[in-house]
C-alpha cells in the first residue's frame, strides 16, 4: 500500500484539524476531506471558539486533561506567532463568576490555562449577584479564520476537499482505505449512534469593540466572549432540540441576561443571531471501527461527540484519531503483505 | 460670578465641569467661559491612547497617587453607567513587562487583580523576565472629550475658539477667577522653566485580535521609551517614545521604525496590522504637576488664579482628583468672596 487513501468526513473545526494531523502523523496518507458543510456554515462557525473544557461525565479526567493540554500549547505557539491574526487565535482574559460557590473551586484544567486564580472581593463588586469568581486568561479561536486557516494549511499539504453529503460509509469503500468519521451531529443519522444527541445553542454576534475582556457565569448559561470582530453573546444549552431556527424571545433573554453582567451591552451594534447543535455525548467517542460487509472490511476511526467542548479539546482528539489511523494503515499493511506470501 | 477656563483638554473639560457641579446651584449667578485654541479631536488628550496606569513610582508624591486613585473609583462607579460607551470607558487588562525584578508600583491596589506574571506567562514575551498582569481602565479621549463638553453645553456653559495670550485678555470685564488649564502652552502665559514638552510618537494600526495592553519598561532608558501597544474600541495604539524637550509636533520618520520594528518584534502577529494613522504630541511634562492658586495684580484688578496642568503622560489617568482638587480651591475662593453663604453663627 504506497499511499494509503483516507477520506475525512466533516470539516469542522474536528475534521479539519483532524485531516491535518493525519497529514502530519502519515506524510505518505493522500488525505481528502468531505463534508455536505464548509465554514462560514458548519456548527464550529457558530461556537465562540473559548478555550474553557467542557467535562464530559464518562472519558477519565487524565485523558481530558491531555486533550485541553495539548490543544491549549498547540494555540498557544500560534498566538504567539505572526500567523496569529491570520489563523484568528488570540488570548483573551476575564472572569468566571458563580452565584454560589462550586463545589470544585479548582477545575482540572486551572494549571493550564494562564493566570488562573480566585477573583478578589473588588473584581467581584462588579456582579452584585455573583458570590465567587475565577479569573484566567485563556485562547480563543475565532471562526471563520481558524477553519480557513487550517483549510489552507491542508490545500498546502495537497489534501483535497469536495462538497459532497455522505449517506452511508459504504459509498466510499472502493475510493477510500480509511474513512475518518468527524461528522459531528451527523454521526446520529451516519453510523446510527443514539447515544449522540443535540444540545442547542442559540448565540448573538454583536458589535461591541470595546469590550475587551470575557465574562462567563460558571452554570455554562450566560457569557459573553469577545471575538477579533465580533462578541458572543450566549447562549442556551437546549437538550434534545434539534430546531436550527433562531428563536426571538430566546434572543431577548440571551441579550437581558448578557447585560445584566456586561451594563455596556445596550451599545451593541449589528445584531447576528446564530443556531448550532452541539453534537453531545457522556464520553468523545475517539475510537477505531472496522465495519465489515459481504467479506469486505472497511476500517473507520471516529472522532465525535466533542458538545460544548470541541475546541477545548480539538487538537487533542485528533492526534489520538491521527494515532489510531496510523495504526489502521500498519494493520492494512501487515495484512496486505501476508496476503502477498 | 464668571470664570474663564484656558484649555479644552480632559483638564480644563473636567474641572470646568467639577467646578459647575458642585457649586451651580450655591452660586446662582455662577458663569463658565471656555477658551482654547484646540479642541476634541485636535488636543493632546486626543492623541493619548487613553489607558488609566500611572508612572512606575511617585517619587514619593502621596498626592498624586491620591489623584490617581480618586480618578480610578470615579470612572469604575461610572463603569456600569449607561453612559460609559458613550463615554469611550471600559475595562482592560494587559502586562508590565521588565528585564528584571521591580518594586510594586504606588498603583497596584488601586487597579484590580494585580499580580506578578507567572513564568508561562513570561514565554509569551521572550527578553522580558519579570512582570505584572492588572486589570485597569481604558478613557478614551475621542469619546470622553465630546461627553465632557456635551454636559458643559447642557450646562450653559460658552465655548470660545481663540488662543489666549495672556491671563489679562480673559480676566478683564468681570472675570473673577481663571482656570489654567493650558497644558504645555502654559509658559506662554507665565513662564514655568519646570515645564517641557515629552514628545511622543504613536502608530495607530488595525489589529483587533489584540485584547490586551502591553507596556514594557526599560529602566535605563526611562518612562514611554520602549515599545507599548494598547488596544482601543477603534484601533491600537502602538508607541514608545518619550524624549524630553522636543517640540516637534511632525511625524520622524526615524521614530516611525523604533516603534514599528519594536513593537513587532514584541508581538509578531502586528507585522500583519494595517497601519491607519500616525501622530506625534507633546505631553506637558513637569516634576510635579502644578494644582495651586495664584493671585495675579492685573492693572488696578485682583484676579484669581487657579493653575491645573503639568500632567505629563498620566493626564487622564490623574484628572478627576485634580478636577475635584481645583473645584476645592474654587470653593475657597468663593468663601473668601464671601460667595458661598456661610452658616448662621454668633456674632463674637
Amino acid at each position: 500500500m504506497a499511499s494509503p487513501k483516507v477520506a475525512v468526513v466533516g470539516a469542522g473545526v474536528i475534521g479539519l484539524s483532524t485531516a491535518l494531523g493525519i497529514t502530519e502523523t502519515c506524510p505518505s496518507c493522500s488525505v481528502t476531506v468531505l463534508s455536505d458543510q464548509f465554514s462560514p456554515n458548519t456548527t464550529s462557525d457558530v461556537a465562540a471558539g473559548m478555550l474553557i473544557p467542557h467535562t464530559y461525565p464518562d472519558t477519565p479526567i487524565h485523558r481530558q486533561k491531555q486533550w485541553f493540554k495539548e490543544t491549549f500549547t498547540y494555540l498557544f505557539a500560534i498566538s504567539n506567532s505572526a500567523e496569529a491574526s491570520e489563523a484568528g487565535i488570540h488570548l483573551v482574559s476575564g472572569w468566571q463568576v458563580f452565584k454560589s460557590t462550586p463545589k470544585e473551586e479548582l477545575p482540572f484544567w486551572s494549571d493550564i490555562v494562564l493566570g488562573f486564580r480566585p477573583m478578589t472581593d473588588s473584581e467581584l463588586q462588579k456582579f452584585p449577584q455573583h458570590q465567587f469568581g475565577q479569573a484566567f486568561t485563556t485562547l480563543k479561536c475565532d471562526c471563520p479564520p481558524y477553519l480557513l486557516w487550517l483549510e489552507k494549511r491542508l490545500k498546502a499539504t495537497g489534501t483535497q476537499m469536495y462538497t459532497r453529503k455522505v449517506a452511508d460509509l459504504w459509498e466510499l469503500h472502493s475510493e477510500y482505505d480509511i474513512i475518518v468519521n468527524c461528522t459531528g451531529m451527523g454521526a446520529h443519522q451516519l453510523v446510527g449512534d443514539k447515544e449522540l444527541f443535540p444540545v442547542r445553542g442559540q448565540v448573538l454576534k454583536v458589535h461591541a469593540p470595546w469590550v475587551k475582556q470575557f465574562i462567563r457565569d460558571g452554570d455554562g448559561l450566560t457569557y459573553i466572549y469577545p471575538g477579533i470582530h465580533r462578541v458572543t453573546l450566549g447562549g442556551t444549552r437546549e437538550k434534545g432540540s434539534w430546531s436550527l431556527s433562531p428563536d426571538a424571545d430566546t434572543t431577548r433573554d440571551i441579550f437581558d441576561r448578557c447585560c445584566s453582567l456586561e451594563p455596556s451591552l445596550p451599545g451593541a451594534q449589528d445584531i447576528e443571531v446564530k443556531v448550532g447543535l452541539r453534537p453531545s455525548r457522556q464520553c468523545v467517542r475517539v475510537q477505531t471501527e472496522v465495519l465489515s460487509q459481504g467479506g469486505v472490511k472497511l476500517p473507520v476511526v471516529h472522532n465525535y461527540g466533542h458538545g460544548a467542548g470541541g475546541f477545548s479539546v480539538h487538537r487533542g482528539t485528533a492526534n489520538e484519531a491521527a494515532h489510531l489511523v496510523a495504526e489502521c494503515i500498519s494493520a492494512l499493511q501487515g495484512s496486505s503483505s501476508r496476503a502477498k506470501l | 460670578m464668571r470664570v474663564a477656563i484656558i484649555g479644552a483638554g480632559v483638564i480644563g473639560l473636567s474641572s470646568a465641569l467639577c467646578i459647575h457641579e458642585q457649586f451651580h446651584s450655591l452660586v446662582p449667578s455662577l458663569e463658565l467661559e471656555l477658551y482654547a485654541d484646540h479642541f476634541t479631536p485636535h488636543t493632546t488628550s486626543d492623541g493619548a491612547a487613553g489607558l488609566w496606569q500611572p508612572y512606575l513610582s511617585d517619587h514619593g508624591n502621596l498626592q498624586e497617587t491620591l489623584w490617581n486613585k480618586e480618578t480610578f473609583d470615579y470612572l469604575l462607579g461610572h463603569l456600569h453607567s449607561p453612559a460609559a460607551k458613550e463615554m469611550g470607558l471600559f475595562l482592560i487588562s494587559g502586562y508590565n513587562l521588565f528585564t528584571e525584578p521591580v518594586p510594586d508600583p504606588s498603583w497596584k491596589n488601586i487597579v484590580l487583580g494585580f499580580r506578578n506574571l507567572t513564568p508561562k506567562e513570561l514565554e509569551l514575551f521572550p527578553g522580558y523576565s519579570y512582570g505584572w498582569f492588572n486589570t485597569a481602565l481604558m478613557l478614551e479621549g475621542r469619546s470622553y472629550l465630546p461627553w465632557l463638553t456635551n454636559r458643559l453645553t447642557q450646562r450653559g456653559v460658552k465655548f470660545f475658539h481663540k488662543k489666549v495670550e495672556s491671563f489679562q485678555e480673559v480676566s478683564g470685564d468681570g472675570v473673577d477667577v481663571v482656570l489654567n488649564c493650558s497644558g504645555l502652552r502654559s509658559g506662554d502665559l507665565q513662564p514655568d522653566p519646570e515645564l517641557q514638552p515629552g514628545r511622543g510618537q504613536i502608530i495607530k494600526v488595525l489589529a483587533p485580535w489584540v485584547k490586551h495592553f502591553i507596556i514594557t519598561h526599560n529602566l535605563k532608558s526611562g518612562i514611554y521609551n520602549s515599545p507599548y501597544v494598547i488596544p482601543g474600541s477603534e484601533f491600537t495604539v502602538l508607541g514608545g517614545i518619550y524624549q524630553h524637550g522636543n517640540w516637534s509636533e511632525e511625524n520622524s520618520a526615524k521614530d516611525h521604525k523604533s516603534i514599528w520594528d519594536s513593537c513587532c518584534q514584541l508581538l509578531p502577529a502586528l507585522q500583519k496590522a494595517k497601519i491607519v494613522g500616525e501622530w506625534s504630541g507633546l505631553r506637558p511634562a513637569r516634576p510635579w504637576v502644578r494644582l495651586e492658586r495664584e493671585s495675579i495684580r492685573l492693572g488696578n484688578r485682583q484676579a484669581e488664579v487657579i493653575h491645573n496642568y503639568g500632567h505629563g503622560g498620566f493626564g487622564i489617568t490623574i484628572h478627576r482628583g485634580c478636577a475635584t482638587a481645583a473645584a476645592r480651591l474654587f470653593g475657597s475662593i468663593l468663601q473668601e468672596k464671601q460667595q458661598l453663604a456661610t452658616p448662621p453663627g454668633p456674632r463674637l
